[in-house]
């Protein structure tokens, strides 16, 4: 009996180490769904590149032929500019910009883990020249990867 | 002859013996009706002195009804201090915590022994800090805070499923040991994240762990 407790006490103490369990999913982005006017999906065929106002910073380069995007997220600014540049087949460009308010939170998942920054959506504006209009799916901007923004283009 | 005589002798002799022997066997020692006892944890004080990353120093008072029924408070005091593998964010709490529950013997002998199966409530209310020698820097905005999240508010309620042994080493000295599977049934942590440690509860990675404890007690 006093051996057998000696042993589980032995056991108990190996018991005490720990493994690491990092989310394997821990992209955050916000997600960007290109539709028609009407709502549907749309696949852009100008080439797009997204820069940031004020930075010149390229946070997408020359996406073609799809039919959403996934854009980075400021982690203290209480909003992100964003200015759209559509260059066509023939070489012409036009560009919108896009204001994103939000809230940003920093989110912890175990000190082996990189510390990631959550967001909420909290208001966007848009100027109007290939833009019709923007949608709010989904406001909270996280680990799950979800549609957060609908831009309803003018011309198909 | 005379080995017969021997064998009679020896048969006398041994009797009493027996019979007395008998008689023990068929007068079970009665349990005490009341008993009070006090104890300590002993695997928390020695993850504290080996420099563990968490640690819960832990105390119980018990009482004892026909060697049958334990209700039993346990509180101790929890503490992490634990930094990240390669990372080197930080994550620290140091809050007590408080069980209630009731074990229950199932052993049929009184000789000390007892094989225990039991239950507690747990819970606990804590301040937890998460903090980081480096900036958290953002890589296209260019921007970057320093990571000092202190005093983020977090509590948890938990139940365990206790099954243990203990047995009596002398007179009023015991020792015993109990394994734990608890499960949490509420938890109310910060917005910036759940903590790594819940005081009582343990690595709070999910909704259930193990645990367990190497008591000594002492019959008051």
């Amino acid at each position: 009996m006093r051996r057998s407790l000696l042993y589980i006490a032995i056991l108990l103490l190996l018991a005490a180490c720990d493994n690491i369990s990092c989310p394997l999913n821990n992209t955050v982005e916000c997600k960007y769904k290109f539709c028609t006017i009407s709502g549907e999906s749309f696949t852009l065929g100008d080439t797009l590149t997204v820069t940031i106002a004020g930075r010149d910073s390229v946070i997408l380069n020359r996406l073609v032929n799809k039919n959403s995007m996934s854009l980075p997220v400021s982690y203290y600014a209480p909003a992100d500019t964003l200015v759209l540049t559509f260059t066509d087949t023939q070489g012409d460009q036009a560009q919108d910009t896009i204001w994103m308010e939000k809230t940003s939170t920093p989110h912890f998942d175990d000190p082996s883990c990189p510390i990631h920054v959550w967001h909420t959506i909290t208001d966007v504006r848009y100027t109007r020249n290939l833009i019709d209009s923007l949608v709010i799916l989904n406001t909270a901007i996280n680990y799950d990867g979800l549609e957060n923004i609908q831009i309803r283009f003018i011309a198909d | 002859m005379v080995l017969r005589i021997f064998r009679y002798a020896l048969l006398l002799i041994s009797l009493p013996i027996a019979l007395q022997a008998q008689t023990v066997k068929e007068e079970p020692k009665k349990p005490r009706f009341f008993g009070i006892a006090v104890g300590a944890d002993l695997v928390g004080a020695t993850m504290k002195v080996t420099g563990c990353d968490w640690s819960q120093m832990e105390v119980f008072g018990r009482l004892a009804f026909r060697d049958k029924f334990f209700p039993i408070f346990e509180m101790g005091l929890g503490e992490a201090d634990h930094e990240g593998r390669e990372l080197d964010n930080r994550f620290h709490t140091r809050a007590p915590y408080f069980r209630i529950g009731c074990d229950y013997n199932m052993s049929k002998n009184h000789n000390g022994n007892r094989f225990l199966l039991g239950l507690r409530y747990g819970f606990s209310a804590f301040n937890y800090d998460i903090t980081s020698p480096s900036a958290l820097s953002d890589p296209y905005w260019g921007t970057s805070m320093p990571v000092d999240y202190t005093g983020l508010h977090g509590r948890a309620q938990w139940v365990e499923a206790v099954i243990g042994l203990e047995t009596r080493l002398w007179t009023i000295v015991r020792m015993g040991w109990d394994m734990r599977f608890k499960f949490r049934i509420s938890q109310h942590t910060d917005a910036i994240g759940a903590p790594w440690y819940v005081p009582g509860y343990g690595k709070n990675a999910s909704g259930s762990t193990w645990g367990g404890t190497f008591k000594l007690i002492f019959d008051i």
